[in-house]
């Protein structure tokens, strides 16, 4: 967050600026950069004069010209730079007109004007030939340059929307299908603007659009399409369905999240595998709900239970339980940054016992973030004022909110327009804005210094801070809208946290109901999971609507949240080793294996094998879910990626599987030490009288929450009878299981 | 244990790579296409430049350069400390009189004294600043802290190059600050050493089979294993994060177990003078475990040589330890690759995070001082024998324009042959170049 320079942001946008192909299919539309355009909802240059901004730009924007590779980035091309996309119509018009002394642009010879010359190839030209002299964009640049450059008229109309028809649709594999753009202005009036849009497809392997707004499908799944234009971006919904018909009748419907799940199945072709067995529901709930595997007794009560609802009772009491607080602290420690290394030993001692006591009591969402953006106090003491330290200054302080509270990436913004969205600079500095009447003050009565040494206090003031001046002035106003009137000494954070808790924002619910969706089923409806973004659509916005409709109704109860997505029949699906469609469960038609958190694997090699962890500082079996924070050393948390927590990005903690982490479980010396541990498990399995079928049972019990099958039992005997002792087979049985993907990982 | 390598189409004969590229694990940050790309590009697409290897010696904590190859005899007693220069065997240059062996190797070394970077105060951030090019914030807490932490150059070329021979691309000795993949993800970290190569008994946490488990029963373990892990037999293409998976143990067996890797590992097997020409020190012997994985197909290996932040008794720690381990271990290498031929297609490079201060501190030491450094490139495409850039009379600064750290990073992607134009995907999805701009010094390159 701190170190994002503004070439990271323009880097991004050069590469999906692709610069398109010269040539067209022949059905398709006609690209106004090499072909003249028919219709009678173009603009007529013979009838009127034309706009720099309305005309001009779009031109511009379709040649390429201002795409993040070429003139639009930040440094330029060949010294001459527009903004991006044109964002910037008076630096544009300044750039080609004022201040090139006539050489870009020649009224008394517009074909001599450089930027026709340049364009057209016929003077060497580094991007190569961009507009044919027949072409529409030609047409209108020659117009332009030939009416005598007309200036910029601040009272033309402006752009107020798109309409994209179709904006939903579902096309066969080769299917095509052309979209019409239609521009509305301020002035009532709208316009046709499809051969000047920007076409970009989520994933072309799924579907490909035109340089001119043709959809082709190419293979079964969703696809969507954003459309540009002149600042406005939105989204078109691309369906291609797996097949044509599904058998869903027999999926049982347990609450409104199922139905919408089954609509989009019905709508796509696709059928979902069966409901989950006991065992694996019992580990998946107690592993989603409290980061903890369930215990052997729980494990067999619950597989024993006839109770109908059992497992709507398992979801209560593991909400109910204290691992609770301390494995959702651990996310939220993760999300809000909570690291000494800003706040100290007892900041984080503070601010963490915060978190953990808010979501003991289950505070409202809404009220706990409206206490952490308002919070004033002492860094030492008063919980949520920490977030203010964490970060300083208002450009990061609105970074990290629009991110963490708002699911928005607001970081391009901090340099320019951004690039996918409707964000403006001035949009990111009126944000930050909210964070400069801050004050950072050292007790004098305490008499210490020093970051790490001694307290610190925040206190909101009347004046923004000479020490928060940002690089651009700008009035506190919330993204989108207007700027609050500041009384006198009112602390202007409480209207931005108004503004962001209220059910009516559009990102509040929507994100946190996105995360939390994510956290349990594997995958956010809205990926990645932390970018909401109009050209960024959801897979299902009907559910996604409802449920965050509902997450605010409902006073923005998280164990609502919780309870009612482990609730739904699509949660309570099987694991699918080998889905014949939809392998990235975009559909949600079967649950997705996906590797323990490195805290909550640890943890879980502890239960099974009844050892205990010694963390540096910490008593002996403190567990690691509870951990404050990343600086108690561990190699094995930090071998299978736990975050340093210097980034809000959920992308931070690295749960993938790689090469040391295979190393460290299956020749690491700590893995054999807990699984020979002298009071261990094993240990005082093998020292009972048990037979081999009971132990098997309750290895397998502890570590799958599972009776082992036939199969398993049979290679256990033989692996008894082939070992040189008893010991040795059954050190090595347990070492299996605690290496096994169905351990490892979560399902 | 499903081998990647073992079927080349999935159930629908789609392409596996075809497959992997679309087929993306949806979980937060997770990127398996990525992963498995690059085994792929680097089985199918053999390059010569594939050959080419990296050896890095970093004395970390800060070479003293004003005491070791910068010396500054004429300066005031203050600056230029208590050691005299000798020559060495390239005319007009001297260096400390406690590296004899590498004044007699100096022909081998490309010595860059015009590298300067502004961070004097954190070690990790300095590491960051040095073996990525990038800058970095500094933080206390001992670790890159930003929010874009770049991939260090073992972490490129094991990006770019992938295994070889059944051995990891990069292999760092323990300890480093930072020596990382950054946004690249665990996937390209290192395979760290923790084990003292010049020990009796040497081992390697996680990589030599421990005593108490044994090679027949590490066998007999992994049969279990494969018998008992049903998903693992089961699971196809599907699922990517139980793909990579399987890749990976594959991966620990072959490092654990393979001929290739036993070997390598098996220090003891070299004669003894061969041992003692690197000197029997812990980086020494790293240093020659460094060549022998390079022969056994790792591509990039870091050899971390600790102690050097000699804030305080400077001199004493230099002369009876610090600068006679490198010099062996130094120049043990230089000569050892060159006999071997090695030196056509390796890269060996010395250097640390920073210089240290030119006037002599009340504790006797010297501090932090990033203006100025000294580093010794050498081998293939380096021209060597020469010095590049110098520091004015009291070593307080560079003459003339300092190259920065993206100009180290280009020289170092150039001789690796590597495109430092190339941007990759940040864990957020942002592309990020490896190289900001920096040119490669011309003079380095032979």
């Amino acid at each position: 967050m701190k170190f994002l320079p503004f070439f990271f942001c323009l880097m991004l946008i050069s590469a999906v600026a692709m610069l398109p192909a010269a040539t067209e299919a022949s059905d398709a539309p006609p690209d106004p950069a090499f072909s003249p355009l028919q219709g009678d909802d173009l603009p007529d240059a013979n009838t009127r004069p034309l706009s720099f901004v309305r005309d001009v730009i779009p031109a511009l924007t379709k040649a390429g010209c201002n795409a993040g590779a070429c003139h639009g980035s930040f440094q330029g091309r060949g010294g001459f730079q527009l903004s991006l996309w044109g964002f910037d119509p008076p630096f544009d018009f300044d750039v080609l007109v004022k201040s090139s002394r006539g050489r870009r642009v020649s009224p008394a010879s517009p074909q001599r004007s450089l930027l026709l010359q340049k364009g057209t190839g016929s003077i060497p030209h580094g991007g190569g030939r961009r507009i044919s002299r027949e072409s529409e964009v030609y047409r209108i640049l020659y117009e332009y340059i030939a009416q005598g450059v007309s200036p910029i008229d601040a009272d033309e109309p402006a752009l107020r929307s798109l309409e994209i028809e179709p904006s939903i649709l579902t096309l066969q594999p080769s299917e095509s299908i052309s979209l019409r753009v239609t521009a509305h202005w301020s002035d009532g009036t709208k316009t046709d603007v499809t051969p000047w849009a920007s076409f970009d497809s989520n994933d072309p392997s799924r579907c490909e659009v035109s340089r001119t707004g043709t959809i082709t499908a190419i293979r079964a799944g969703k696809c969507p399409v954003t459309v540009r234009y002149m600042g406005q971006v939105t989204a078109v919904d691309v369906t291609v369905p797996f097949a044509t018909s599904t058998s869903v009748s027999e999926f049982e419907v347990y609450n409104f999240i199922d139905e919408h799940i089954r609509a989009e199945w019905q709508r796509v072709g696709l059928t979902p595998v069966g409901l989950c067995s006991d065992g694996e529901f019992i580990r998946r709930a107690s592993l989603d709900l409290i980061g903890t595997l369930p215990t052997l007794d729980e494990t067999r009560a619950f597989l024993a239970s006839t109770e109908p609802d059992k497992r709507r009772q398992l979801i209560d009491r593991l909400l109910e339980r204290p691992e609770y607080a301390e494995y959702w602290g651990l996310k939220w420690g993760d999300l809000l940054r909570v690291h000494r290394r800003y706040i100290g030993d007892k900041g984080l001692a503070s601010f963490s016992g915060w978190i953990k006591q808010s979501l003991r009591e289950n505070r409202p969402l809404d009220q706990f973030t409206r206490e952490i953006l308002t919070a004033q106090g002492n860094v030492f003491k008063d919980g949520p004022v920490a977030y203010f330290f964490i970060d300083e200054k208002p450009e990061d302080l609105a970074e990290t909110t629009a991110q963490v509270f708002l699911g928005v990436r607001m970081q391009c913004t901090r340099c320019h327009h951004h690039p996918f969205e409707v964000w403006e600079q001035d949009d990111y500095y009126g944000l930050a804005a909210f964070f400069t009447q801050l004050e950072i003050k050292q007790p004098q009565e305490l008499g210490n210094s020093g970051r790490y040494g001694g307290t610190r206090i925040l206190r909101w003031i009347s004046e923004p801070s000479p020490q928060r001046t940002m690089k651009v002035s700008a009035q506190p106003h919330v993204l989108g809208g207007a700027s609050p009137v500041p009384n006198k000494n009112e602390d202007l954070r409480v209207h931005l946290a108004d503004w962001m808790t209220s059910p009516e924002n559009p990102y509040f619910s929507r994100n946190f109901v996105n995360r939390y969706w994510a956290y349990l089923m594997g995958r956010g409806l809205v990926m990645p999971v932390d970018d909401l973004r109009a050209s960024n659509p959801a897979s299902h916005p009907a559910l996604f609507d409802e449920l965050a409709r509902q997450f605010a109704e409902q006073g923005f109860d998280l164990k609502w949240l919780l309870r009612t997505i482990c609730q739904s029949h699509v949660y309570q699906l099987s694991m699918n080793l080998n889905p014949e469609f939809d392998h990235e469960g975009q559909f949600y038609t079967c649950y997705l294996p996906r590797r323990l958190s490195a805290e909550v694997l640890l943890d879980a090699m502890n239960q099974a094998t009844q050892t205990v962890e010694i963390f540096d500082g910490m008593p002996s079996g403190f567990r690691a879910i509870s951990l404050p924070d990343p600086t108690i050393v561990s190699s094995f948390l930090d071998t299978f990626g736990r975050p340093n927590r210097s980034n809000a990005c959920e992308c931070a903690r690295n749960g993938a599987p790689d090469l040391a982490q295979a190393l460290n479980l299956l020749n690491g010396t700590a893995i054999q030490q807990k699984v020979a541990a002298k009071s261990g498990r094993l240990a005082k399995l093998l020292e009972s009288n048990r037979s081999d079928a009971e132990i098997v049972e309750e290895l397998y019990l502890v570590t799958m929450s599972r009776q082992p099958t036939a199969d398993e039992e049979r290679i256990v005997t033989e692996t008894i009878a082939e070992a040189p002792s008893r010991q040795e087979a059954w050190e090595d049985i347990f070492w299996s299981l605690l290496n096994c993907s169905e351990f490892v990982f979560q399902h | 244990m499903f081998s990647l390598h073992s079927r080349r189409t999935n159930g629908s004969g789609m392409h596996r790579r075809a497959f992997l590229e679309v087929g993306s694990l949806p979980l937060m940050g997770l990127t398996l296409p990525t992963l498995f790309s690059r085994t792929a590009e680097s089985q199918e697409h053999a390059q010569p430049t594939k050959e080419l290897n990296c050896i890095l010696l970093f004395t970390e904590g800060g070479l003293s350069n004003i005491d070791s190859l910068d010396m500054k005899p004429e300066a005031p007693v203050e600056y230029r400390g208590e050691f005299r220069p000798i020559a060495t065997n390239v005319a007009g240059l001297d260096i400390c009189e406690h590296l004899p062996h590498m004044a007699q190797s100096m022909d081998k070394v490309c010595l860059v004294r015009s590298i300067a970077h502004t961070e004097s105060g954190d070690h990790a951030a300095a590491c960051h600043y040095m073996l990525t090019g990038h800058p970095q914030r500094s933080d206390p807490t001992g670790q890159p802290t930003g929010s874009i932490i770049h991939p260090s150059f073992g972490s490129v070329v094991s990006k770019e190059r992938g295994w070889r021979n059944g051995m990891p691309p990069y292999v760092a000795s323990g300890g480093f600050v930072y020596e990382g993949a950054g946004y690249l993800g665990t996937s390209y970290n290192p395979l760290k050493l923790y084990g003292d190569p010049n020990a009796e008994n040497f081992k390697i946490d996680n990589v030599s089979i421990p005593d108490s488990i044994g090679w027949d029963r590490t066998i007999r373990r992994r049969r279990i294993l494969d018998r008992l892990d049903d998903w693992q037999r089961r699971v196809d293409t599907s699922s990517g994060a139980l793909l990579a998976r399987s890749q990976f143990y594959q991966q620990a067996y072959d490092v654990i177990t393979s001929p290739a890797s036993k070997q390598a590992f098996n220090i003891a097997d070299e004669p003894a003078e061969i041992r003692e020409r690197y000197g029997r020190t812990t980086e020494g012997q790293t240093a020659l475990l460094a060549r022998r994985l390079i022969e056994a197909g790792v591509r990039f290996v870091a050899v971390r040589s600790g102690g050097w932040d000699t804030h305080d008794n400077n001199f004493p720690r230099l002369k009876d330890s610090l600068l006679p381990a490198l010099d062996k271990a130094w120049s043990g290498l230089l000569l050892d690759l060159e006999e071997r031929g090695l030196m056509e297609n390796t890269v060996v490079i010395c250097m640390g995070e920073f210089g240290r201060t030119p006037r002599v501190n009340g504790a006797a030491g010297r501090d932090h001082y990033a203006p100025c450094n000294a580093i010794g490139i050498s081998g293939a495409g380096v021209n060597m024998g020469t010095v590049i850039g110098a520091t004015d009379a009291k070593c307080e600064r560079v003459l003339g324009t300092p190259d920065s750290t993206m100009d180290f990073a280009a020289t170092v992607y150039r001789l690796l042959k590597i495109d430092d134009s190339r941007e990759y995907l940040s864990n957020d999805g942002r592309p990020i170049a490896i190289n900001n701009g920096g040119k490669p010094i011309a003079e380095v390159l032979s």
